[in-house]
C-alpha cells in the first residue's frame, strides 16, 4: 500500500469518531467510547447505550461500507467504459433496486418488516442486472452494454413514475418514495450492516481482483486482448460487481448521488489512472466522505436532511470544480 | 398529505368568479375589445411576439376573488375528506345537496365514512373535467388543488371554498358551523357539535390525574404543537412531548432524537379502520422494532399506541376516536 492509501485508511476511524460523537441524542464522543467500550463487556447501558450501540455505531459503518461499495463500483465502470462520466447508476441497477422498492412500498410489503424492502429493492438489483446482461447479450460491445444500461435505467424511472401516479392518492406512499428515493441512513443497525456485508464484501473482493484486467482495458480493447485478457468475461464480471455493490448499497439506503461518481476521481488525482491503486483508495475515500456526509446529516438538529441531497449537494459542484480544472481529459486520467 | 399538515393561513376562504357567462359578447371598452386593435405592420418575429403579447393580455388574470360569506349552495362536490365525512354527518337535507364526494371518501385508512356514502354519489378525484361535469355551484377544494382546476372552477361560476387551519377541534366546530351554514341547516351543525362536547366531557370526566407525556411519531416526523394531535392527546389525558420540547407543528424528529427524549408514550398511525384490526399491533411491534426504541420508557412499559390512520389524521370527528382509544388503552393497564 502507498502512503496515500495509507492516509485515506486512517481517515476511516477519525471519520468515525467524528460520526459517533455527532446527532441529536446529546451524547458526546467520550461517552460514546466509553459506552461501546462497556457494551463490548457486556454492560446493559440502557437508553443511551442504545442510542450509541443500537444507532450511531451500526449506522456509521454501515456508511462506509456503502460508500466503498460505490466508490468502487464507479471506479469499475469508469473503467470498464473508459469514460470519467460513467457512475455506478449507468447500468441501471440502482434503478432497478428503486423501482422494485417503489413497487414493494405501494403495495405495503413494508409493513412486514424492516427486512422487506431491502430484500426487494436487491431482487430488483438482481433483475435489472440480469436483463441487462439479456438484452446486451454476452459478446456485446462496451457502447451496447453502456446503451442497455441507461434505456434500462430510463425504463425503471419511467414505471417508478407511473406508479407514482398511480397512488397518488396515497399522500403516505408518496412520502415514503421521496423519502426512499433521497436516500437515508435513518433507522439503519446492526441487521442492515448484517445484511451488507456478504454481498459489498463479495463485489469489493471481485472489484480488487479486476483491476489488472482493467487496466490492461484502460490501453484499449484490442490491446487488453492481446494481453490475453478476455473481454467477454471481464464485463461479465464487472457488471456483477457492480450488481452486487450497487443493488446492495441502494437496497439498504436507497439512492445516494455523486458517491460513485465522484469518489473515483478524488482518488485519481492521487493515484493516477491505474486501477491497481485506483480501486481500492476510492473505496477508502467513498467510504470516509459517505460517513462524514451522515454526521453532517445527522448534526443537522431539528430537520432530517438525506444524506442523499448533501452528497449531490457537495458532489455537483466539487465535480464542476474538478471539470474546469483539469478538463474531461484530465479526469479520464 | 393530511389536511391538519397545511397550516398556511388563519381562516377559511371564500371566493367567487367574475359573472361572465361562457361565450358572452364582450361590452366596448373591456378587454376583448383592446385585443382587437391592430398595430402598425410588423416583421414576421416581432409580429409573432406582439400576438403572443396580446393573446396573453387576453387570456389575463381573472378578476380579484369576492367574499359572499356563507351563501347556501344546492349542488355541492367536497374534495376533501373533512367535509364528505361533515356533509354526510348533517343529515339527509345536506346529503341531498351533494352531488359529488372527494376520491378518497371510500379509503377506510383516510376516511370516517368509507362506503357510507351512496354507490350514485360521484367519487371525483381533482380533475377540472370530472368536477365541472358535476355541475357544483360550490366546489369544497383542497390546499393542493392545483392553481389551474381552481381557475377552471371559479371562471365557470362554481364558488370555491377551502379550509386552511386545522389545529384541533376549535378550527372543526368551526368548519362544521360553515358547513352547516352552506346546506342551511345550522341546528344539524350544533347537534353535531354537541355528541362532540358530549364525547369530550366523556374523555374529560375519565382522564388520569397525572398526565403522561406522548409523541405522535412516524416516518421521521412527530405532531408537536398546534396540531390535531395536541388536542388528541390533551383529550385523552396525556400532554405532548414535542410540544413540551418546544417544537410547534408538524416537524422532523430523527429516530435518535425521539429515543433520546425517553417518551412514556410513544402513539403512531396503523393502516387499518379499527385499533382492533391485525395491522395495528404489528405497526406496534414495527416501531419497537426499530432501533433503539427497545430502550424508551414506551417500549420497556407497553405503551407504543397504535390508532388508525383514519382517526389519528384526522380533523374532523375522528380526533375525537383518537382520544377514545389512546384513553381506552390508557385505562386497560389500570389493575
Amino acid at each position: 500500500m502507498t502512503r496515500t492509501t495509507w492516509l485515506a485508511a486512517a481517515a476511516i476511524p477519525l471519520a468515525l469518531l467524528v460520526s459517533l460523537g455527532t446527532g441529536p441524542g446529546d451524547i458526546g464522543l467520550g461517552e460514546a467510547l466509553g459506552v461501546i467500550g462497556r457494551r463490548v463487556l457486556g454492560d446493559d447501558l440502557g437508553l443511551r447505550g442504545a442510542i450509541v450501540w443500537d444507532l450511531r455505531l451500526p449506522r456509521a459503518l454501515l456508511a462506509g461500507l456503502v460508500g466503498a461499495a460505490l466508490a468502487a463500483a464507479g471506479a469499475l465502470c469508469q473503467g470498464l467504459f473508459r469514460n470519467p462520466m460513467a457512475d455506478p447508476g449507468v447500468l441501471g441497477v440502482s434503478s432497478g433496486a428503486a423501482l422494485f422498492a417503489v413497487v414493494g412500498l405501494l403495495f405495503g410489503l413494508d409493513r412486514a418488516g424492516m427486512w422487506a424492502i431491502p430484500v426487494v429493492a436487491a431482487v430488483g438489483a438482481a433483475a435489472a442486472m440480469v436483463l441487462l446482461l439479456a438484452a446486451a447479450g454476452r459478446q456485446a460491445s462496451l457502447a451496447v452494454l453502456l446503451l442497455a444500461g441507461v434505456a434500462l435505467g430510463a425504463l425503471c424511472s419511467a414505471l417508478i413514475t407511473v406508479c407514482q401516479a398511480l397512488a397518488s392518492h396515497q399522500w403516505d406512499f408518496g412520502l415514503k418514495v421521496v423519502y426512499w428515493l433521497m436516500g437515508s441512513f435513518e433507522g439503519r443497525s446492526w441487521p442492515h450492516l448484517s445484511w451488507a456485508v456478504p454481498p459489498c464484501g463479495l463485489g469489493l473482493a471481485l472489484a480488487l481482483w479486476l483491476r489488472r484486467d482493467l487496466d490492461a482495458l484502460h490501453l484499449g480493447s484490442d490491446a487488453a486482448a492481446s494481453l490475453g485478457v478476455d473481454l467477454a468475461r471481464l464485463r461479465l464480471l464487472v457488471v456483477v460487481a457492480v450488481g452486487l455493490l450497487v443493488g446492495a448499497a441502494t437496497a439498504l439506503t436507497g439512492v445516494l448521488a455523486f458517491v460513485g461518481l465522484v469518489a473515483p476521481h478524488v482518488a485519481r488525482m492521487s493515484s493516477g489512472p491505474g486501477h491497481r491503486r485506483l480501486v481500492p483508495l476510492a473505496a477508502l475515500v467513498g467510504a470516509s466522505a459517505t460517513i462524514l456526509v451522515d454526521a453532517i446529516a445527522r448534526s443537522a438538529s431539528g430537520v432530517v436532511i438525506p444524506p442523499g441531497v448533501i452528497t449531490s449537494l457537495v458532489g455537483a459542484p466539487f465535480f464542476l470544480w474538478l471539470l474546469r480544472r483539469r478538463g474531461l481529459r484530465g479526469l479520464a486520467g | 398529505m393530511p389536511a391538519d399538515r397545511e397550516r398556511s393561513s388563519p381562516a377559511p376562504s371564500w371566493t367567487r368568479s367574475r359573472a361572465i357567462p361562457t361565450g358572452a359578447p364582450l361590452a366596448a371598452g373591456e378587454k376583448g375589445s383592446k385585443c382587437r386593435a391592430r398595430g402598425t405592420r410588423l416583421p414576421a418575429v416581432p409580429r409573432g411576439l406582439a400576438v403572443l403579447f396580446a393573446l396573453s393580455a387576453c387570456t389575463g388574470a381573472p378578476a380579484p376573488a369576492r367574499e359572499v360569506g356563507d351563501a347556501p349552495a344546492r349542488r355541492i362536490v367536497s374534495q376533501t375528506i373533512l367535509a364528505d365525512e361533515v356533509l354526510w354527518a348533517l343529515g339527509p337535507a345536506a346529503q341531498a345537496r351533494v352531488v359529488g364526494v372527494s376520491a378518497l371518501a371510500d379509503d377506510p385508512r383516510y376516511s370516517g365514512v368509507a362506503g357510507v356514502w351512496p354507490p350514485a354519489t360521484p367519487r371525483r378525484a381533482l380533475t377540472s373535467e370530472g368536477l365541472l361535469a358535476l355541475e357544483p355551484d360550490l366546489a369544497i377544494i383542497a390546499s393542493f388543488t392545483s392553481p389551474e382546476v381552481r381557475e377552471l372552477l371559479a371562471s365557470h361560476g362554481v364558488r370555491l371554498l377551502e379550509f386552511t387551519r386545522f389545529t384541533g377541534f376549535a378550527d372543526y366546530r368551526a368548519h362544521v358551523r360553515r358547513l352547516a351554514a352552506v346546506v342551511e341547516d345550522p341546528p344539524a351543525g350544533e347537534r353535531l357539535l354537541a355528541d362532540l362536547d358530549a364525547r369530550l366531557a366523556r374523555l374529560a370526566a375519565r382522564r388520569p390525574a397525572a398526565p403522561l407525556a406522548a409523541i405522535s411519531w412516524g416516518d421521521g416526523h412527530a405532531a408537536a404543537g398546534g396540531t390535531s394531535f395536541d388536542d388528541i392527546a390533551e383529550a385523552a389525558g396525556l400532554s405532548n412531548l414535542a410540544k413540551e420540547k418546544g417544537l410547534e407543528g408538524h416537524v422532523p424528529v430523527a429516530l435518535e432524537l425521539m429515543v433520546s427524549w425517553d417518551p412514556p408514550v410513544i402513539v403512531i398511525g396503523c393502516p387499518a379502520a379499527e385499533p382492533d384490526d391485525p395491522a395495528c399491533p404489528a405497526a406496534e411491534a414495527a416501531v419497537a422494532a426499530l432501533p433503539g426504541v427497545r430502550a424508551t420508557a414506551a417500549a420497556r412499559s407497553g405503551r407504543i399506541f397504535a390508532v388508525p390512520g383514519r382517526a389519528l389524521a384526522s380533523t374532523g370527528e375522528g380526533m375525537a376516536r383518537a382520544a377514545e382509544i389512546l384513553q381506552d388503552r390508557l385505562l386497560a393497564e389500570r389493575p
